[in-house]
């Protein structure tokens, strides 16, 4: 089979977070990773006279972990993140990520999340940028539809 | 009137404004790059337009429109159903009616969803 010719990288991906006041936030020049977890509930059983294992399929589950580099500018990542942790409890807002870019026919991924676990480490021996880790699982479906505006 | 294009996955117009699987559309708000973009990823297609004539009970209508040349599904979609309700010397809300079905026989029936 010939080798593909539209493989893409994660350069130009753009990621959007809801602020306290619902509005889409385009948090990518402050954010350089988001990890995508999907997970299926399977039941297995295996029968009388058969030596093969069944398996069913019940509940699906998303899970996203952004990592946002710690700034001082409002509207950036941390800023969002920040007023997310300190502001209403367990509050859900719009996650968005397009890949390979905000263009038309890239891939959109979309949930309401909620985050669960927001990690960083300030060490004096490292001259990077402070990162901070937020673990966002979906509240309900994680939609994939194709940006086309 | 630009073409007409089958969705076939999901899209997203923005404002959560979805346009599902299944749909016919004929992507007017996008320049033609774009159009092409989301053929080659697979998003849309275009219609083919069948023949009026090979649509299921409508021989006697296909023969009313071919003089009027129309004679395939996207020819008469595209017509003005003032212009032809007046022609064909019936009521517009008839040739409404007619398209509501010839786009029902475009569409894509959508899948269900299996449990288990």
């Amino acid at each position: 089979m010939a080798a593909t010719t539209t493989a893409r990288n994660a350069c130009d991906v753009s990621v959007w977070l809801d602020d306290a006041t619902g509005v889409q936030r385009d948090i990518s020049g402050s954010a350089n990773s988001v990890d995508f977890n999907f997970t299926q509930e399977i039941g297995e059983f295996v029968v009388f006279g058969d030596h093969w294992t069944h398996r069913l399929c019940c509940g699906k589950d998303g899970n996203f972990s952004l990592n946002v580099v710690y700034t001082t500018t409002v509207n950036e990542g941390w800023d969002v993140v920040k007023n997310w942790l300190f502001g209403t409890e367990c509050e859900r807002r719009t996650f968005t990520v397009y890949i390979p870019n905000k263009n038309v026919g890239s891939d959109m991924f979309q949930a309401e999340v909620i985050w669960d676990n927001i990690t960083w480490t300030t060490d004096r021996g490292d001259a990077g940028p402070i990162m901070v880790t937020v673990s966002l699982p979906a509240d309900g479906e994680v939609t994939h539809t194709t940006a086309a505006t | 009137m630009g073409k007409l294009y089958r969705v076939l996955g999901r899209l997203n117009r923005g404002k959560n404004k979805i346009i599902e699987s299944g749909s016919l559309t004929r992507l007017q708000w996008l320049e033609e790059k774009d159009v092409e973009t989301l053929i080659a990823v697979g998003a849309v297609a275009e219609v083919a337009s069948p023949p009026l004539t090979a649509l299921p009970g409508w021989k006697l209508r296909a023969n009313k429109l071919f003089p009027l040349q129309i004679t395939d599904a996207i020819q008469f979609l595209d017509s003005d159903s003032g212009e032809l309700a007046v022609k064909l010397e019936t009521d517009q809300r008839a040739i409404d009616r007619w398209k509501a079905e010839v786009r029902q026989w475009l569409l894509t029936p959508q899948k269900r969803k299996s449990g288990g």
